[in-house]
């Protein structure tokens, strides 16, 4: 653990530590004694000042006394003593520690709220004490001094936790009266800290009863004695219904420091050997999956599961899947342990087992679409969709950029003058999961095309417009011979051409431009044009679209004097100029949509027939996204713009 | 006296660490008036015993205080007399030392850091230092006894002379007691664990002095648009294609100091006075070592001017670091010592005595931090 040296307490703890080295070396009894109650002192202290500074340090003392005792028992038979007392003390330590320390100072704190409100913290660290200290009694396969542990463990109790209900009833007692919030937030802190307190502790039982098994698989304990300690784990010891709750708490990204487990090892390394620690989300989920099949104590509470939760029920699912093609092809080395004599037993209890999982899976896809579907649209991911869109519509919206660049555009500020609207409204099933905030929201790449796609429309628009009144027209079969034609037109009538535009492959592809004197390419050189500029021909510039209308053909003009582009602005759009809006589908809309097909909407992903409820909640979790620009493209000159075309 | 200095940053803070943890402080004057005493009465100081001893003795003559003026000597007598006082002293000096080296040889905890405590605590060292001041002055008086022609002046450095005779048997009467109290082992515990303590709580307020300038100053500079110059800056600047010149390479590297105090209003006036260029500020904070003090403000582009430098160090307050940096945790480095050896030992009645010693600093700072 991370030290400050600088800490006024820096020294104290190896100071202590190598004090309870030497008394166990030595021998000595009372020293161990006096070493055994300053700890306590500590955690007392700690809890009455609601410090866990030194708590969360000192707390790993007991397990560790309890391993050094064991280590030296093994070369000093003469310890008997210390060893006796050790072994029997350290879990009652502990024990009281939760179950009296914390539980006595309640009554003599002054601030009963801010006591309460601490207590889950020193909840987690005791459990987490504990839980390391029944790492190393398993790991020493210390029969003995691991049911004296869970003994004292099971005797654990909170101040309340038999008047769990009365607290509640408490609680409303006290919210219905005026002028006492004190005391309302006091039980509620009492009751998160009583909650915290259960699911430490089972969470502390279930650990190490998934790592026994976690032993087992490799080889580190035989089964008879896996079975000996198992049978301590009785599933009295944990609520069934909140199994479900708990491994799927287990394979969250959260667990990962959680309790220790991460340092948990079942062999001792090598120093300077590099090594991978086992996974306590593999082992958490092998053993719960081992566990059920012993026991079948799986019950589903799908109420109490919320949001990310309920997604990793379908990573669970194959992980058990898994799990048990596993067990299936080392039947004979668990079949004592999975308490199945057969393998068409363990077959018939696993199908059962993925079976309810499977079901929980589905309930939950259609369980979280409900949540999805009331949930209200962020704010502030709308805001990054259409920074997002915009961008991507800003760099590849290359006439607008070039109109910008010669200046010839305006905007309209009359509502009266009408202009086109060109982009899309798309309805975007099942993309509502990108525009919430909390658990159900979820990334979907490549949405940024939608911009581009609007901006090559708004593109190909420009072509579209230009062609269709009267125009000058040239062809040739190669692209110098089309620029030198059309140049020479446009000369003839007395323009002079400012612009190129034509498609950006021909600036790298045709040897016949890239050789020709008269073409300067700016491709990579000069990085102050703009980077839509392929470079110039015979100094006048060349600029390059991505409309499709360009495969082919070429524009030559004076741009200023042939084109004129108007557009209408808003405050709310990008860059004032795109239009993005993301809105959500209302209950006439869905209904509208599941009328329109319901075919379509009566099925569910894995193709089974769902009700027309459901079907309208599975429209909800789409959105409607409206992309559009408002702009109008005018020609001022026909005579003052070429259009080439590749034969 | 940094509180009462209002530009200084300590004193700021301590300001207000008095209120949030009041345990950890003593009021400010008897903070101070603490702070002097252990000054004064310090080994170091045997030139302040000597020239204070001198001043008495030169002072004499101007003071007239009815109630001492009782003694009248002629200065015959008084010539007669300075011998004798000086022979006096002389003795009273020996047989105290010889009392003395039989006390400490008797001392309940024969250790160093017993030893230590004890002529800390008993003002051993002032005491011998008045005492030879005095004896040197009489001497010195003996000596001037034909070159001091007024009478008046001869007797009344005899008189005071005498005086302090007077005082030194008193002062080694309170130095015989308060080293005797060296032979209990349970005061000398008792003491030790105070130490302890004392110890633990200089160091936490310095600690939280430390903690609290780290967020007074950040926030100081970011206000003052400066930029925190991290680790990424660091890294842009000594880029070979950035644009600005890699002074930091140049810096001519200083001798680490401990920032003592920092005057922030002076700060602000200096950035203010800055040029329109962007600049970077170097972490600083109060009991930290740094060897940038003439350079914790220095443009994005370029360096600090040399002038620049010279105002920069002059608005901090630096001191030395000490030679043994452990010295701050001597005490605790002491009982780390003897619980190893008591539990070596299996003394477990004294291994009590320093766990509750070590619970009190546990308690302190779960309290304070």
């Amino acid at each position: 653990m991370f030290e400050n040296k600088e800490s006024v307490s820096y020294g104290i703890d190896s100071s202590v530590w190598k004090a309870i080295e030497k008394a166990i070396e030595k021998n000595s009894y009372d020293s161990i004694f006096v070493l055994l109650t300053f700890l306590r002192r500590v955690y007392s202290e700690s809890i009455t000042n609601l410090s866990t500074i030194h708590f969360q340090k000192y707390i790993f003392f007991p397990a560790a006394i309890y391993r050094l005792i064991y280590l030296h028992k093994e070369n000093n038979a003469d310890l008997s003593k210390i060893q006796d007392f050790g072994f029997r003390e350290i879990p009652l330590h502990l024990k009281e520690v939760i179950s009296f320390d914390m539980n006595f100072n309640y009554r003599v704190v002054e601030d009963k709220v801010k006591f309460a409100s601490g207590m889950g913290n020193f909840y987690y660290w005791a459990f987490n004490g504990f839980g390391r200290l029944l790492y190393f009694q398993i790991k020493f396969e210390d029969v003995k001094s691991f049911r004296n542990a869970i003994n004292q463990l099971d005797q654990c109790s909170e101040e309340d936790s038999v008047s769990y209900y009365n607290l509640d009833t408490q609680l409303r007692i006290e919210k219905s009266k005026k002028d006492n919030e004190r005391e309302i937030e006091f039980l509620k802190h009492k009751i998160n800290a009583g909650k915290a307190f259960r699911d430490y502790k089972r969470h502390t039982i279930l650990g190490i009863k998934y790592w026994g098994i976690y032993l087992f698989k490799k080889d580190r304990i035989k089964a008879k004695k896996l079975e000996r300690f198992l049978k301590f784990l009785n599933p009295q010891n944990n609520d069934a219904s909140d199994l479900l709750k708990d491994i799927l708490f287990f394979r969250s990204g959260g667990v990962i420091h959680y309790m220790g487990w991460q340092g948990w090892d079942y062999k001792d390394r090598v120093p300077g050997k590099s090594h991978t620690m086992p996974s306590p989300w593999q082992w958490l989920t092998e053993g719960f999956f081992v566990d059920q099949i012993r026991n079948n104590t799986l019950y589903v509470n799908l109420e109490e599961i919320r949001g990310q939760d309920i997604m990793q029920v379908k990573t669970l699912v194959e992980s058990l899947s898994d799990c048990a093609k596993e067990l299936k092809n080392h039947f004979e080395k668990w079949k004592d342990v999975l308490l199945t004599p057969t393998v068409e037993d363990f077959e018939e209890k696993s199908n059962k087992l993925l079976e309810a999982f499977r079901v929980v899976e589905r309930k939950t896809i259609g369980f979280a679409d409900r949540e999805l579907a009331n949930l209200p649209l962020s704010p502030r991911k709308i805001k990054e969709f259409r920074d997002l869109i915009g961008k991507a519509w800003e760099s590849h919206a290359r006439i607008n950029l070039i109109f910008k660049q010669f200046g010839n555009l305006a905007a309209v500020k009359d509502p009266k003058i009408e202009l086109h609207k060109y982009g899309f409204r798309l309805f975007f099933e099942k993309g509502k999961k990108m525009f919430v905030d909390g658990d159900y929201f979820q990334t979907i790449y490549g949405m940024e095309q939608k911009g581009g796609q609007v901006a090559r429309g708004e593109d190909s628009q420009f072509f579209i417009d230009i062609s269709e009144p009267e125009h000058q027209e040239t062809s040739s079969t190669s692209i110098i011979q089309l620029i030198e034609k059309s140049i020479g037109q446009l000369k003839g009538n007395g323009i002079d051409p400012t612009l190129i535009l034509m498609s950006p492959e021909y600036s790298y592809k045709d040897e016949g431009l890239l050789n020709d004197p008269r073409f300067n390419s700016k491709v990579g050189i000069d990085n102050t044009q703009p980077f839509f500029e392929l470079g110039s021909f015979d100094n006048i510039p060349i600029f390059s679209s991505y409309s499709s209308y360009l495969n082919n053909s070429i524009l030559v003009c004076d741009f200023q004097k042939a084109f004129f582009k108007e557009f209408r602005q808003n405050r709310d759009w990008y860059n004032n100029e795109l239009w993005v809006e993301v809105t959500k589908v209302s209950d006439e809309d869905a209904k509208a949509r599941f009328d329109a097909e319901p075919e379509k909407w009566s099925t569910n992903e894995n193709g089974e027939k769902i009700s027309p409820e459901d079907a309208l909640t599975l429209i909800k979790t789409s959105v409607i996204i409206d992309i559009f620009t408002i702009i109008e493209y005018k020609i001022l000159d026909t005579d003052a713009y070429i259009i080439g075309k590749l034969r | 006296m940094p509180f009462l200095n209002t530009n200084s940053l300590r004193a700021q803070i301590t300001k207000e660490l008095r209120i949030k943890h009041e345990s950890l402080f003593d009021n400010p004057y008897k903070e101070f008036y603490n702070q002097c005493l252990e000054k004064f009465f310090s080994k170091q100081q045997w030139w302040l015993i000597g020239l204070l001893t001198i001043f008495i003795f030169w002072i004499s003559r101007f003071i007239n205080i009815d109630f001492l003026n009782f003694i009248t000597l002629k200065k015959e007598s008084a010539v007669g007399i300075v011998d004798q006082r000086t022979s006096n002293v002389a003795t009273i000096i020996s047989m105290t030392i010889a009392v003395i080296g039989f006390l400490i040889s008797n001392i309940a905890v024969k250790e160093s850091f017993a030893y230590r405590l004890l002529f800390e605590r008993s003002r051993l060292y002032t005491v011998i230092y008045f005492i030879l001041s005095t004896i040197a002055c009489l001497i010195c008086i003996s000596a001037l006894r034909e070159t001091i022609k007024d009478d008046f002046i001869y007797v009344r450095l005899i008189i005071t002379g005498t005086y302090c005779v007077v005082l030194i048997l008193f002062l080694i009467g309170l130095l015989f007691r308060r080293i005797i109290r060296f032979t209990n082992s349970k005061e000398i515990q008792e003491m030790f664990h105070n130490e302890m303590i004392k110890e633990a709580k200089t160091n936490l307020k310095a600690i939280l002095i430390s903690q609290a300038s780290v967020t007074k100053i950040t926030t100081f500079f970011e206000e003052s648009g400066l930029t925190d110059y991290s680790l990424s800056a660091a890294m842009d600047r000594l880029n070979p294609f950035s644009s600005g010149p890699s002074e930091i390479d140049k810096k001519n590297q200083l001798t680490p100091m401990i920032v003592d105090d920092i005057y922030l209003p002076d700060i602000d006036v200096y950035i203010k006075q800055l040029t329109n260029k962007e600049y970077y500020y170097r972490n600083l904070s109060l009991e930290k070592s740094v060897d940038y003090y003439d350079d914790f403000i220095f443009p994005k582009e370029g360096a600090n001017l040399k002038k620049n430098k010279r105002k920069l160090s002059k608005l901090l307050n630096l001191k030395k670091i000490p030679k043994k940096h452990s010295d701050k945790y001597k005490v605790r480095t002491y009982f780390e010592q003897k619980l190893e050896e008591f539990s070596n030992e299996n003394k477990y009645k004294s291994m009590e005595g320093v766990l509750d010693t070590y619970l009190e600093v546990l308690v302190l700072e779960m309290k304070n931090i």
